[in-house]
């Protein structure tokens, strides 16, 4: 069985998605402050989509630009990648403690 | 652009005398913000009754503009009746807009609508100006081009989850930043987007060549 990775980005955005549930593309770059930039985070998305961390939706907007807007949030195993991850950083960090 | 011209001409006659309601066409077009004025609709609705007639025109112009690659369907299905309310909101909505581009002259909502808008894309305040109209711009919304770009090269789904969302902020930003009359914001939130958007190209077309490669390679 190959062991999920989960680079820094796709960590900070799990964390973003877990704590605030669906949220938006730009809203994760303000929320990010900086660290996410607007160039990369829905290409960054999307590997994570491919991955199965995250699932989006379209939001059809009523303004006739036929241009819907995407929801995102975290999918259950998206949680379950991010929480092995934090856990093996926190043993990881105790270690380099030691 | 002189296509554009031609197609206003033949659906809507008053082209050259209206100029400014070509640039709210336009504007309309481009920006595809909502607007909501309750006021200032009422306002128009007492002091204008004699638009109607033209908006019908002006809804024929916009059909003829949806056939346009890049300008998104505004709506299909409509009946006559609705057709007219919508097209009078269009007008209302963009006025509205306007009023806001013109903030400075905006105090008096009843006094800058009180007859039926004349040519003029300036300072509308000024007689003179009116007279010095430049030719009305008619464009695709902003993120438009970018999107048919992205369609041309990309796979549907990456179109969808990576450009798809970057188009849609390009716009609503711009938009935002016209409806409050900053168009000095506006014009930043599109360099910034188009930078945004170049980004992920370059970003995302190594991972599609080679997911282009693998799938020939499997064939």
């Amino acid at each position: 069985m190959d062991i999920p990775r989960l680079s820094p980005k796709e960590a900070l955005i799990l964390q973003a998605l877990v704590a605030k549930g669906e949220m938006y593309g730009l809203e994760l770059v303000k929320e990010s402050g900086g660290e996410l930039k607007r160039g990369t985070i829905y290409v960054t998305l999307g590997r994570m989509a491919d991955k199965g961390y995250v699932e989006s939706k379209a939001v059809p907007q009523d303004d006739g630009s036929g241009m819907p807007k995407r929801l995102f949030k975290a999918t259950g195993y998206g949680s379950q990648v991010l929480h092995s991850w934090e856990m093996a950083s926190a043993s990881l960090a105790a270690w380099d403690g030691r | 652009m002189k296509f554009l011209d031609r197609i206003l001409m033949r659906h809507w006659p008053l082209t050259r005398q209206s100029l400014f309601l070509d640039r709210i066409l336009a504007w309309r077009i481009t920006s595809n913000a909502t607007f909501t004025l309750t006021a200032c609709s009422s306002e128009l609705k007492r002091t204008l009754p004699e638009a109607e007639r033209q908006l019908d025109q002006l809804w024929r112009a916009i059909r003829a503009l949806e056939r346009l690659r890049g300008v998104p369907r505004i709506t299909s299905s409509l009946e006559h009746q609705q057709r007219l309310s919508f097209s009078l909101e269009i007008y209302y909505d963009v006025l509205n807009f306007n009023l806001s581009q013109y903030s400075k002259l905006g105090g008096d909502v009843g006094a800058w609508f009180s007859g039926f808008p004349q040519a003029g894309t300036g300072d509308l305040s000024s007689p003179n100006q009116r007279e010095r109209t430049p030719t009305a711009v008619i464009t695709a919304p902003p993120g438009c081009s970018l999107r048919g770009l992205a369609e041309l090269i990309f796979s549907p789904k990456t179109c969808q989850e990576v450009f798809e969302p970057i188009c849609r902020d390009l716009f609503d930003e711009y938009c935002e930043a016209l409806k409050q009359g900053k168009i000095w914001k506006a014009r930043v939130a599109l360099v910034r987007n188009y930078w945004a958007f170049w980004s992920a190209v370059a970003a995302q077309a190594p991972v599609s060549a080679v997911k282009v490669i693998v799938k020939i390679w499997k064939a």
